[in-house]
């Protein structure tokens, strides 16, 4: 993992993206239990995949720049150093905030920057999968959510509707 | 984890759900590091099982579709 994250800082310092985020399964990972997930999620500004002027978005530079390092594209991502690395471009407003949010977490020697807990829940929350569903559950639970920023951010992003539901669903208290 | 005696018969359900708790924020306290050498322990078994897992789909169909004949 800590050559993977020095790759994608090397990514950062060669001006490939202007920066990055860890999100997804390992972000929660981070806060929560482990358990098993099959990639990494790297969250990317849109400006970093947007390809002239009509805005098409491709991750043909990213892959390209990759590739030459010798981290072939497999599947629906890169795979570097046995990590399926998958490029999300932070398309939704909950994933600009949480990218330009992200804090600085640490791998060994390497710094790295990750989804705060509350942003990661409210990500979890809009993505509104059952499995999304219970990693904001388990957020919850694990007490590293400051549900004040989190309300913040439900709120600022119209999520209030999906955020009551899955109060209901998990007959949780806040 | 501890290692003094304990009783399954006395084990009640609210037992294994507070042992459960404690093992999940024991993992949750865990280094990074130390949790991504668990994820990739995790991945290995799924490897491992992914045949088996489809082989069983397989045969789950072929059953289904005898049974809808």
């Amino acid at each position: 993992m800590e050559r993977v994250i020095q790759v994608l800082n090397r990514m950062q310092s060669d001006g490939v993206v202007e920066n990055y985020a860890i999100g997804g399964g390992i972000a929660a990972i981070y806060y929560i239990e482990p358990y098993d997930t099959k990639d990494l999620d790297i969250f990317i500004p849109v400006s970093a995949v947007t390809v002239g002027k009509a805005g098409l978005l491709s991750l043909a530079p990213i892959y390209s720049y990759l590739e030459k390092l010798g981290y072939p594209a497999v599947k629906e991502g890169v795979l570097i150093e046995d990590w399926l690395v998958q490029f999300i471009p932070a398309s939704e407003t909950t994933q600009e905030e949480a990218l330009k949010d992200a804090r600085t977490a640490k791998y060994d020697n390497t710094e790295t920057k990750i989804f705060s807990p509350e942003h990661l829940a409210a990500e979890l929350l809009r993505s509104g999968r059952l499995k999304d569903h219970v990693r904001v559950a388990t957020l919850m639970d694990s007490g590293k959510i400051d549900m004040n920023v989190f309300r913040g951010i439900v709120k600022k992003h119209g999520l209030e509707d999906k955020w009551n539901r899955l109060l209901k669903k998990f007959e949780l208290e806040e | 984890m501890t290692t003094h005696d304990f009783d399954l018969s006395k084990m009640t359900v609210e037992d294994l759900f507070r042992a459960k708790e404690v093992r999940r924020k024991r993992l949750a306290d865990l280094p990074f590091e130390e949790k991504i050498k668990i994820v990739k322990q995790l991945q290995e078994v799924s490897r491992a099982l992914a045949p088996i897992r489809e082989a069983n789909r397989l045969k789950i169909g072929r059953k289904r579709d005898r049974v809808s004949d």
